[in-house]
């Protein structure tokens, strides 16, 4: 799994984006190029059931780490994930 | 009825051509008296109606006539190609109680059966004595069929005469007799019966020629009608017609099977090979189902084409309750010359067989206008988080995106969600895999994959399939064999 700050903080933003299915009700978080500039909740950002499935199977298939809804949720916002990513790579590496 | 039906065309058209082996041309009468031969001198080694004997015979002729001069006997006759190996052929003999092996000689039969090496009279005129044995009757096994199983252990389809003759007419709709050229072995089991079929109607068929020719001298010099292709083949014929600036003579028609086309493939044949191209869906086990003309294959990715008139099908949900048109589902058939069980095989049976349909196992929908609609093996489809994903739909889709050579989906197994679609790419174009990935969702929505691979090639089987289980080891989400398809690969 990859640990660099950089690296995770572009594989959530895209996973936030990949929520932005046509079909799904877009979450409202700016994200712009490869770095999240926001602060918010999944709540503030309207995350629905699906959004959560769509943001986890994206950090799944980029990172090979599966979360589940649940866990996400608790985490609570795309920082806390990263945060929690960055430890689980930190951690993997002893 | 299948033997009456070549009795018949034996005595009405013996001067016509049954065959066209080496460049030899082989009338209906020396066929006849080639089978005959051959009949005899079986017959004599002791070989009788109802025994189950095995041909590896790589010859194409030769083969043919130990075909036909098992059905003068009444034997059962099953293929044991020299391409499989030897303890695949082994088993298969020993499951179906095989007395005999037909072969060219002793190194290529079998260590616990007896191996004849069938000889025949060349010529018109038989030295040997006329079959001395009753035709076997119409409802008798004629033929074991394989299919390619991937486990070891193959489904083995009994065949009998009538149902020959039934899929016979199934097969071929127009009543001219054609010349048939398949590239493909006659040791591979629908290379066989094709061609079977094909004598029935009175046709010719055409063998492979020892000669360096190739396809399109083929098809010119011996008015080759009808060509059967697989789309691997198709793809590679098409590719030298660019090349080389040639073109299939017009009287040739082109049928794809043994795999579902892509619309793309089908126009790039129209375009550069032949505009006169017919793709079949089919099964080893039923037989032809439907088939897509000229003016169809531009009507949906998916479309196989119109319902061959002697089948009947219908689109079932998982519990057997026909569907409207529009509607994804199981595809169910039946006809007069279907097959109606394995041999040897309950449970494969009671799967396959039920309520008086054959269930190939092939998801599909079928238009207003009675079309039907190929959206891949009901074991290819994925299921993530309740959304039914058809890798035809994705694959066809997406191979419409100018750059898309060939792509295909394939899934690892989600913990939480089910199966997870991924899609590997190969593209002339310097396509990025996020280009097409947007490109797919805006199609696709929730039935987009979630990644995509751009990969050199797409694995394939020697049938030309794609091999969707070697996928995840292709794009380096499964490192060793077995750890594949379902199985998880992600952390927890």
């Amino acid at each position: 799994m990859t640990g660099s700050t950089a690296e995770l903080e572009r594989i959530v933003a895209k996973a936030v984006s990949a929520c932005s299915l046509p079909s799904l009700q877009a979450p409202s978080a700016p994200v712009n190029g490869s770095l999240l500039r926001f602060t918010g909740s999944f709540d503030e950002m309207g995350f629905d059931s699906l959004n959560y499935m769509e943001f986890c199977i994206s950090i799944a298939v980029d990172t090979g780490v599966e979360l589940s809804v649940a866990e996400v949720a608790r985490l609570n916002s795309p920082t806390a994930v990263i945060e929690h990513l960055s430890r689980r790579a930190h951690d993997s590496r002893g | 009825m299948f033997l009456g039906a070549l009795r018949t065309i034996f005595r009405d058209c013996p001067d016509r051509v049954a065959a066209i082996a080496d460049g030899r041309l082989v009338s209906f009468a020396e066929l006849d008296a080639n089978a005959t031969s051959l009949a005899s001198q079986l017959g004599e080694e002791g070989l009788a109606a109802g025994d189950a004997v095995g041909i590896t015979i790589k010859d194409e002729y030769l083969h043919f006539v130990a075909s036909l001069a098992l059905m003068r006997l009444g034997c059962v006759q099953i293929t044991l190609a020299s391409h499989d190996p030897a303890d695949y052929r082994e088993l298969t003999a020993r499951r179906t109680r095989t007395v005999a092996v037909l072969a060219e000689n002793a190194a290529q039969g079998l260590p616990a059966v007896p191996t004849i090496i069938p000889e025949f009279s060349a010529s018109a005129e038989s030295r040997r004595a006329p079959v001395r044995s009753s035709p076997p009757l119409d409802d008798a096994v004629c033929m074991y069929l394989t299919s390619s199983g991937t486990t070891g252990r193959a489904k083995i389809i009994p065949i009998t005469y009538q149902q020959l003759y039934r899929q016979s007419r199934d097969y071929q709709l127009p009543a001219a007799p054609e010349v048939l050229y398949r590239p493909t072995p006659i040791d591979y089991n629908n290379s066989k019966r094709h061609r079977l079929y094909n004598l029935a109607w009175g046709g010719t068929n055409v063998f492979a020629d020892a000669r360096p020719l190739d396809t399109f001298e083929i098809c010119q010099r011996y008015g080759v009608t009808r060509l059967s292709l697989s789309p691997l083949q198709a793809s590679t014929l098409t590719r030298t017609a660019v090349d080389c600036r040639r073109r299939l003579p017009g009287q040739v028609q082109v049928r794809l099977g043994g795999a579902i086309a892509s619309r793309r493939l089908r126009l790039e044949i129209m375009a550069d090979l032949t505009p006169n191209l017919h793709v079949t869906y089919a099964t080893s086990d039923f037989g032809s189902i439907a088939t897509a003309g000229p003016s169809q294959h531009r009507i949906d990715p998916a479309v196989v084409g119109s319902i061959h008139p002697g089948v009947q099908l219908e689109i079932v949900d998982g519990d057997d309750r026909p569907l409207p048109a529009g509607e994804h589902g199981h595809i169910r058939v039946r006809s007069p010359g279907m097959a109606t069980a394995y041999f040897d095989d309950p449970e494969a049976t009671a799967e396959a067989f039920r309520h008086g349909w054959f269930y190939p196992g092939d998801v599909g929908r079928l238009t207003a206008e009675g079309l039907l609609l190929f959206d891949g093996r009901s074991d290819e489809m994925i299921n993530l988080a309740s959304i039914n994903i058809f890798p035809a739909e994705v694959e066809n889709t997406v191979a419409a995106l100018p750059g898309v050579v060939e792509c295909a989906m394939f899934s690892i197994r989600s913990r939480h969600f089910g199966d997870v679609p991924l899609l590997a790419v190969v593209s002339d174009r310097g396509l990025t895999a996020e280009s097409i990935l947007d490109y797919a969702r805006q199609k696709l929505s929730l039935r987009a994959p979630r990644k995509v691979f751009l990969v050199d090639h797409l694995p394939r089987n020697v049938g030309g399939k794609i091999a969707r289980s070697e996928l995840l080891r292709l794009v380096g989400l499964a490192s060793a064999p077995g750890e594949e398809g379902s199985r998880r690969a992600w952390e927890e």
